[in-house]
Order: structure tokens, then sequence, then C-alpha cells
């Protein structure tokens, strides 16, 4: 605060409280900017004033203040600045290698009060715990429960709060440590068709890094696909997880979330059909369930859980703030791209998968709960199976052959395994297996 | 605690089993012998699944141990074990004749005390939120394990069909002639429930469990508990994705529906690598990477089934299989070991549909010391378990 006002700069400083300093636009006025000084000093000056606002900052529980002394980093820093101003000329390089070490000086105390009092580490494992259903057992508990309620449309006005109950139910269940951390989970339900607005909405708000956000969209289910997860971040870690941040935490719980339920829904159908003599319809059910299982390995094993420890290397490795914050962007951009859900044809060949699971499904499920199968069910099974097989096969091409140097070829890996994809697309294979008497 | 497990212990082979099953969760979960908890705090981990607590500190295994014949149960209880146990969880036929290796009379006896027994079932039943499955242990080849099995095999298809049912049953020596010359007959009549009453079989045989133990324990002419230590660390292992809770395979529908692709297909082969002693010295501990561990899994001296079969696994095609990883192991080292396997054609797969080739990758309990960095545990479904039935 001291250094920002004490030197001409192009910023905009607002004076706001708590978490508001952070998330104000202290974007740097470019026009303002003397000719010297780099865009990127300039953005280091900017989050030193507001890294030394947080940290002089009264907070409701502990102060970070003990870090951080005020007034010894004024005292230096006006020292610093003070000697820059007495040269004769003034040197860009000087100024920028003064910047650095003021810079470093707030990013490592930032950096010490999130890892150890704020307890960083613990939040990011929470968070992929809840957003990247880390918690597998937690989610598997909550569709259990809100099993009768998932299979009725939502409604409208009370959705949100069906949801709650069976949701605090699995976490009470499941997380053995509460804190208010974690409390502090919901499910909220919108309808799809208010998050395009706010997708759309918040497309036109602009920000330097979401000019560069991919524009996602993720393969449509079924009527709950308005499902998504909220919570409430504690202080200081707002400055971490930023709502940026967040909303990518977001959209990838709304994927993974979907794909949880498609392979949820498929395994009851398991569980209900296993006694029967249904073999045709078994055996579509596996096929069906071995790519949703696979993706989902894929993205939560392959990527999700590589990048995390990469991240969590760097930031054991640094007190720095910066340095951590990257991290946490490199490790939401990876997953992002490695989702493909900027990838139109891939989304598009799982909104057909889920149809056909689907189908599948409400199908079977009628048939366990006495309503007998459809009389056409021959037929329309041995088209969904032909459907089915048309659509691994196109997501495998399009895996195969624009995606080999991304991680995707660990899911090739296991999909294809034993080359059925190469060589069985014919008709003699498909005809052989379907006249196999098991 | 939703997606609890119940445990049936039947007969000798059962009951042994059993106990060594418990012995081996009770350590990793830090549960004292007597039951209370000696963790400080939790780590975690889910005892919920498979123990339920009585008060507080007090863990109590899900389990309900059932006889003939009260030698088996007899040593558990003066064991020091002895109060770990729901001591109304064990049934002992009055007249403690045993089923003298007939099945006829193991299942008639069940039948005769079937109120007793079932109101066991139902008390346990009724004591979870929401029940997910059972699992039996048993020896399909003698009377009690056979008969008795049998019997409930079928009352739980009656009362819990909703349940699923998974077994490990221990199949006869093939080879050799036994002493007990109806065992063919105890088998078949098993047999015929495990097919139809029954979701997924584990098969494990005698002999290799013989021949492994021989192997792996060096000792000539290993005793009961040493193979039955075997069989419990396999079901321990296949269990840690249950109590060990990650993204996947967090209950026991996940774990085998991707292993079954039809109903009647559910006879599982197992294997486990390595097998360490407490003779070992523990000190050392022996370099193991997951390639290592996955190939031999693959193996057919690692499999538990028995010699001759083994001839016959390697004409035979695997159609899905998991395996269960635990230790110090990353998904990068997974990804190349399975490259290696499928260049190598380590894994002959079947070629009519997907291969299903599963690596889930568990925690370890951080309470049991470990020997080895790496170990690995295989469930497959692979078609040369015809051979037992032939």
């Amino acid at each position: 605060e001291f250094f920002v006002k004490s030197v001409a700069d192009g910023d905009n400083s607002d004076d706001a409280d708590g978490s508001g300093v952070w998330h104000k636009s202290h974007r740097v006025a470019l026009e303002r900017l003397p000719p010297a000084v780099e865009l990127e000093t300039a953005e280091a000056i900017s989050f030193i004033g507001r890294g030394v606002r947080i940290l002089t900052h009264p907070t409701k529980g502990e102060s970070a203040s003990g870090r951080f002394d005020a007034d010894a980093y004024a005292k230096t820093t006006t020292a610093r600045i003070r000697k820059l101003a007495a040269a004769d000329a003034f040197e860009p390089r000087e100024f920028e290698a003064v910047v650095e070490v003021l810079r470093a000086e707030i990013a490592r105390a930032l950096g010490k009060v999130l890892l150890d009092d704020a307890k960083l580490v613990t939040h990011l494992n929470t968070m992929r715990g809840f957003y990247f259903l880390g918690k597998g057992d937690l989610f598997s508990m909550f569709l259990d429960d809100a099993r009768n309620l998932l299979a009725l449309p939502p409604k409208p006005g009370s959705a949100s709060r069906d949801l709650a109950t069976p949701f605090a139910l699995a976490v009470s269940r499941g997380i053995l440590k509460e804190d208010s951390f974690t409390e502090s989970f919901r499910l909220s339900y919108s309808s799809v068709l208010t998050q395009d607005a706010q997708a759309s909405s918040s497309a036109t708000a602009p920000s330097p890094t979401s000019a560069f956000a991919p524009r996602v969209r993720i393969p449509g289910y079924d009527t709950w696909d308005g499902i998504g997860l909220e919570c409430a971040v504690p202080w200081p870690m707002g400055i971490f997880l930023t709502e940026e941040s967040l909303d990518r935490y977001r959209t990838i719980f709304r994927y993974l979330f979907r794909l949880k339920r498609v392979q949820y829904d498929l395994q009851d159908v398991w569980v209900r059909l296993r006694r029967t003599d249904l073999k045709f319809t078994l055996r579509l059910r596996h096929s069906m369930a071995m790519l949703i299982e696979n993706w989902l390995t894929y993205i939560q094993v392959d990527i999700i859980e590589v990048e995390f420890q990469k991240m969590l290397a760097v930031i054991g490795s640094t007190t720095d703030f910066n340095k951590c914050t990257l991290a946490h962007r490199e490790y939401l951009a990876t997953v992002m791209a490695q989702s493909f859900l900027d990838v139109g044809s891939i989304t598009s060949i799982f909104e057909d998968i889920f149809a056909l699971t689907r189908e599948l499904c409400v199908t079977c499920v009628n048939y366990a709960n006495g309503q007998g199968l459809p009389a056409d069910w021959d037929d329309r099974s041995a088209y969904l199976r032909r459907q089915f097989d048309k659509e691994s096969a196109e997501l495998f091409d399009s895996l195969r052959s624009t995606h080999t140097h991304t991680r995707a070829r660990n899911f090739l890996l296991r999909f294809n395994f034993n080359d059925h994809f190469d060589g069985a697309r014919s008709e003699t294979f498909a005809s052989r297996f379907e006249s196999l008497e098991m | 605690m939703p997606r609890e497990i119940i445990t049936l212990q039947v007969g000798q082979c059962g009951n042994q089993i059993g106990a060594e099953f418990w012995n081996q969760l009770c350590s990793e979960h830090g549960i004292a012998k007597d039951g209370i908890f000696l963790g400080a705090e939790s780590v975690g981990d889910r005892k919920d699944v498979f123990f339920y607590q009585a008060d507080d500190q007090h863990y109590v295994p899900r389990a309900l141990m059932l006889d003939l014949e009260p030698r088996v149960i007899n040593s558990i209880q003066n064991s020091d074990q002895r109060q770990l146990y729901n001591h109304e969880n064990i049934f002992l036929s009055p007249h403690g004749g045993g089923a003298g290796n007939n099945w006829a009379s193991g299942y008639t006896q069940a039948e005769n005390f079937q109120d007793e027994i079932l109101d066991m079932i139902d008390r346990e039943a009724e004591g979870s939120d929401s029940l997910e499955g059972f699992v039996l242990c048993h020896s399909i080849a003698g009377g009690t394990g056979s008969g008795m099995g049998s019997f409930i095999l079928e009352a739980l298809n009656e009362r819990y069909s909703k349940q699923i049912v998974q077994a490990y049953s221990v199949f006869p020596n093939q080879t050799e002639s036994s002493d007990v010359v109806v065992q063919p007959y105890n088998s078949i009549l098993t047999l015929k429930r495990l097919m139809l009453q029954c979701d997924c079989v584990v098969a494990l045989d005698n002999t290799a469990l013989d021949r492994i133990a021989a192997d792996r324990l060096h000792v000539d002419t290993p005793t009961f508990a040493q193979t039955n230590s075997l069989v419990s660390t396999v079901m321990a292992a296949s269990t840690t994705t249950l109590r060990y809770p990650g993204y996947m395979n967090n209950d026991l529908v996940g774990l085998i529906a991707s292993l079954i692709p039809t109903p009647k297909c559910h006879f599982l082969v197992t294997g486990y690598t390595p097998f360490s002693t407490t003779s070992e010295n523990r000190t050392i501990v022996r370099k193991t990477t997951v390639l290592d561990v996955m190939r031999r899994l693959l193996q057919t001296k690692n499999i538990m089934i028995s010699p001759e079969q083994t001839g016959k696994m390697l004409q035979g095609k695997f159609i899905s299989i998991l395996n269960i990883i635990q230790g110090d192991v990353e998904p990068t080292q997974v990804h190349k070991s399975l490259q290696r396997i499928r260049e190598r054609k380590l894994a002959n797969f079947i070629e009519w549909a997907p291969a299903n080739m599963q690596v889930a990758i568990s925690k370890q309990s951080p309470m049991t010391s470990t020997v080895n960095r790496v170990s690995g545990l295989m469930l497959a479904n692979h078609t040369s378990i015809r051979g037992l039935f032939t």
C-alpha cells in the first residue's frame, strides 16, 4: 500500500476490504504505463500492493500479521525506492530487480500463510475429493440414497432443497474428519437453460484469462444434468481459489458427475438383472460399462491424479505464492484440456453414447420392476448394439488419429487392449459374437 | 453405515479362513485383538464396511460363524481373538457331531436349525444401513461347508435377492484320490447352488495353495494355518478398495460387475504376489516394481488353481482381468507396465469382445509394516475355468 502510492504507476487501486481487495480489478492500465516500465513489472507491483493489503488485513480468525512485519517491510521498501529515486536517470533493469525482490518477499509471506495457517494442501485435497469425485464412496452413497429422487424429473422449485438431505447424509458418512470447509459443500440444481444463459453472460465479461478459456460443452444425459456443486471458500483461500478456478472446478464436476451417474445406472442394471437370462442385453451393458469406466479411469487417474501430484510437488518445493498459483492454474488447465470438453466431435459422441445407455437402463429398470420388455426389444437392443459399436469405433478413431500425442493413449491402450478395434469391426466377428451360447 | 458386507464363515475350512481374514483386517485398521481401536485418529479408511461399532472404540466384525462341530470355533474362542467376535453370531449344532463329510447331512441339519440361523442373518442385516452383500467362505468337498453352505445360498436367494453374494470356495484336489469318497458328489451338489444362487465365486484350489505355500513360504509340508493365511491375504487384498476408498471400485458391485459379462460366467481365478512370511527378515525390503508384480500375476504358478489346470490355462483366454495393486505406485508406471504386457503378449485375451483390463491402485494401510514396496492381486475371468467342471 505504501509502495503503490509512492510510485506513479498506471495501476487502478480500489479501496476495499477483505476478499474484495483481491478480486477488484487491479489491472494495469496499459495506456498510463510509463514507457520504461514492463507490463510484467507493473503486474508485479500490483501484486505487491494487493499482497500487502491481504497480509495486513485484520481477519476474523487468526490474522496473518504474525507472518509479516508490515512496518519493517515498509521501511526497507521506502529505503530501496529512495535509493532508486536518488539516481540520476531511471534505470529500468534496476527498477525491475528491486521490484522482483519486493515481490518475492511478499510472495513468500503469502505462500507461508496459505500453506501453514490456511492449510492449502488440505484444501486442495478436499477440492479434489469433492469436485473431482475423489471421494468416490461419498458419491456412491449419495446416489444410493437419492435413487428415488433421481428416478423422477426434478421439481424446478424445490430440486436444490431435495438434493440437500441425501447429500448431507452422504458427506457425514463419507467424510470422517469434518471441518467447516467440507461442511460448506452443497449440491445445487439449476436447469440447463439457466446454465447456458450464465455461460453466455460470463463470456461477455472481459477478463485477461477468460479470453483464452475454451468453449466447452458437456454431453447431456438426462433431466438431472443441472446438478452442480458449490462451496464456501474460507478466508484467505479466496486469493488462491479464485472465481475463475472455481468455474473450472464446477465444469469438470458436472462432467464427472454425469459420467458417474451413467456408470452407476449401468451397475444398477447389472445388480437387477444379474440372475436373469438376458444375455444379449447384459453383454451390451458390459460393453457400455467398460467404455464409461475406462473413460472415467482415464480422466480421474491418468489425468487428474497425475497432474495433482505434479502440482503438489511444485507446491511442496516452494513457498512462493505466484509459483503455487501458476502450478494450480496449469493443473486445472491440463485437466480441462485432456478431458476434451472443448472438442465438439468427442462431446457429440459421448452424448450419443449417453442416449444409448439411458435407453438400456430405463428399459431394464422397467423390466426389473415387473413391467416386462417392450415387444420389439430384440430388434431394438440389436439396434442399440450396432449404434454403440459404431460410436465406440468413432471414439477410438477420433482419439487415435488426432490425439495420440496426448495422454488419451492411456485410454486407448486399455480400451483396445486386445486389438479388438483394429480387426474386429468386420461383420464376421460381430455375428460370431452374437451366436455364442454362453 | 452404507454398503455393508456380512461375512458368513461355514464349516471347518470356512471358519479357519475367516479367522485369518479378520486377523489381517484388524492389523490393517489398527484394531486390537479384542476389538478396541488403537489408532490415534482416523486415516480415511472405511472400517464400517466390514465392522460395526459396538460403542465408541469397540469394533466388531460383521461376521457369522457357523459349524456343525465345535473344534475350530472353540479354538477361535480360546485364542486371542475371543473377545473380538459377537458371541450371538456363533452357531454350533447342539450335538456337535459334524456332517461327516456328507452334503446331505450338512444340508438337512441346516434346514433343521434354519430358524436360528436365519434369525442371526436377519439381525445383522437389520443392523446395517444399506446392506450391499454377503461374502461366504467355505470348502465345497466336505460336509458342512458344502451342505450347510448350499442351504444358506438358497436361503439368501429367497430372502435377500437384492444383495450380492460372493463366495470364496475352496475346491478339492482333483488329481489325488482323497479318502473322502463322496467328494465329487458334495462338490457337484454345491456347484449347482454356486452357479444359480451366487453372483461371484472365487475358486481356490487346495493343491495350488499347498504348492504356493511350499514354494513361497519355503516349507515342505505347509500346515492348514499357512495355506489359510494365503487365502486370507487374497481376501483382504481384494477388499482393499472397499476399505480405502478412492475414485472407483468402492463397493462390491464396482469390483465384480466389470469382471462378469454374463451372469453364469462368474467363476473367477485369483493370484497374488509376492507372499512373504514372518520368518523373513523384515528389514530387507524386496525390490518389486509395478511391472514385476503385474507380470508375475499373469504367471500360472502364482494363480491359485491346480497344476493340471495350468496347462489348460495356457490354451485358454482371459475374458476380463482386475488387478489391485498396492503400495508405492504411480499411474504412469501402471501404463508402462500395461504397454509391456501387451507388447509381449503376456496375457492372452479373447477376440470376440473388447478385453477388460483394469488396474486399480489402492492405498496401503499405514499400520502394517511393508516388506515389499509393491504387491498385487489379480481377479480374472478365464476360459480355462471350465476345467474345474469337467
